[in-house]
């Protein structure tokens, strides 16, 4: 239903917006007409007559994961069962001055092959244009419904986790009284700007605030399971796990395969793999808070880490480029304080095992031969 | 003969809060020195290969080097001397194990520097 409310309101958007515009003198057009595609001269024209890049997206995200506790009862564990639970919030803030309409339906959208402007595929529909057709309105009153489906995505993907709290809120969805002035070309000599409005700006925003919590109960034996059951993977799941290794390496570089390069939290710590693939126009902002106790023992060099070595963040730009932008990050966490009791723990117990028996031959062979 | 088993075994267990106190000195000083880069070897593994040694195997040494020097001291002296030794070692490993906790804490805060 919201589909074809969107559907109609696009259908509508060129009249409106086109009566919505001041008239303003067309300025000539300084490209030279191509015959065979006179659509993207067209486009191009326009372009620069608006000074917007009128077929890519412009997308911007900023991510904030904020992991309040991760709890694992170690001698639950080890006893029966235990409980791993894991309470974060994710914070997320999007910015939406051009999206391409294709997504609103589930379709792949179509980017333009080598970043140039014949584009064959649906074009994209600015903030603008998403407020004067009142669908930015229209989705910002789905707000009830749009959290019940979230809940719903969260409890069929992760079953073991809990959505306990979501908080929606839209931003610049309702027409303007007063356009954006358009903004001026940068740098330049001939540096003008455009009478035409700027359709983009403000950006259509969504502020949106998830409680989660992960709990799963784990004992030795499903622990030993899965260490088993990993034993027998797939081809498919054999060569992810190949892919996966060859792409760390590539990150870590010549560091590697030297033990000396890794201090030893960065070796016996959690590597995690991020890929973050980021379509043409699409900017992502990511950054991840530890709990007190956690630490990042390493960190690609995407990845800028705070001082205080709980919290890092990465940004992937793909708004200039003419591709998707894929950026590979790794990150290694680890909790120095349980990592040292534990290596302590094995230390002593590995030289317990050696301790008996050399005690055992010190005592026979001491008392025969005397001090 | 009797002396110098019991002699021989004082002397053992004097010398196991001390091996132990070393192993944990040993361990820490594995783990520190491997945060802060210092040398350009694994020394973690360094350090718990030591540790285990140290624990499995120093309260012989200590033992015998123990035993040694009593053999020169006066039979009446012996147990008593091993008592005091004991004691002491013992407190040692009380004040080594303190430190540990400290270090862990500090440690695991970020005290030291890393990369």
């Amino acid at each position: 239903m919201r589909a074809a409310a969107l559907l109609l309101a696009l259908l509508l958007a060129a009249p409106i917006s086109a009566a919505g515009l001041p008239a303003v003198p067309t300025p000539p057009l300084p490209l030279p007409l191509d015959p065979n595609n006179p659509g993207g001269t067209a486009v191009a024209a326009a372009e620069l007559a608006s000074g917007t890049n009128l077929t890519r997206e412009d997308v911007r995200i900023h991510l904030d994961l904020d992991f309040r506790s991760l709890d694992f009862q170690t001698l639950g564990v080890l006893f029966g069962g235990g409980d791993f639970r894991a309470q974060g919030r994710l914070t997320a803030h999007l910015e939406f001055r051009a999206i391409n309409v294709s997504r609103f339906y589930g379709l792949s959208p179509r980017a333009p092959p080598n970043g140039s402007l014949d584009r064959a595929g649906p074009m994209v529909i600015t903030a603008g244009e998403f407020r004067a057709t009142l669908s930015a309105a229209a989705v910002a009153a789905f707000e009830a419904q749009e959290q019940d489906a979230l809940t719903t995505f969260v409890s069929t993907t992760f079953p073991d986790a809990t959505l306990l709290a979501s908080r929606f809120s839209w931003s610049n969805v309702s027409p303007l009284d007063e356009p954006t002035p358009s903004p001026s070309v940068p740098d330049g000599p001939g540096a003008v700007r455009s009478p035409l409005p700027d359709s983009r700006e403000p950006p259509v925003a969504l502020d949106t605030t998830l409680d989660v919590q992960y709990l799963k109960r784990e004992s030795l034996v499903s622990i030993l399971q899965d260490v088993l059951d990993a034993q027998h993977l797939s081809p498919a799941e054999r060569q992810q796990k190949l892919d996966r290794k060859h792409l760390l390496d590539e990150i870590r570089g010549e560091s590697a395969g030297a033990l000396y390069e890794r201090s030893a939290f960065d070796l016996l710590g959690i590597t995690q793999l991020i890929v973050i693939k980021m379509e043409p126009g699409w900017d992502l902002a990511l950054t991840l808070h530890l709990p007190k106790g956690y630490t990042y023992e390493y960190a690609s060099p995407d990845v800028e880490v705070d001082p205080g070595h709980g919290s890092a963040s990465t940004v992937t730009l793909a708004d200039s480029s003419s591709e998707a932008v894929r950026n590979p990050v790794a990150v290694s966490l680890s909790n120095r304080y349980l990592v040292a009791v534990a290596l302590a723990c094995t230390v002593l117990f590995a030289g317990a095992l050696l301790r008996f028996p050399t005690m055992l031959v010190a005592n026979r062979v001491g008392r025969r031969r005397g001090p | 003969m009797r002396t110098r088993d019991a002699t021989w075994t004082g002397a053992l267990r004097a010398g196991r809060p001390a091996a132990t106190a070393l192993c944990l000195a040993l361990f820490v000083a594995g783990i520190t020195l491997d945060d802060l880069h210092v040398f350009r070897a694994p020394m973690l593994y360094v350090g718990a290969l030591a540790a285990i040694l140290a624990y499995a195997f120093a309260p012989v040494w200590f033992a015998s080097r123990v035993a040694a020097r009593l053999d020169e001291a006066p039979e009446a002296e012996r147990a008593a001397r091993l008592d005091a030794m004991l004691l002491r070692r013992r407190a040692a490993l009380v004040l080594s194990l303190g430190a540990f906790v400290v270090w862990l804490v500090l440690f695991s805060s970020g005290l030291t520097p890393r990369w």
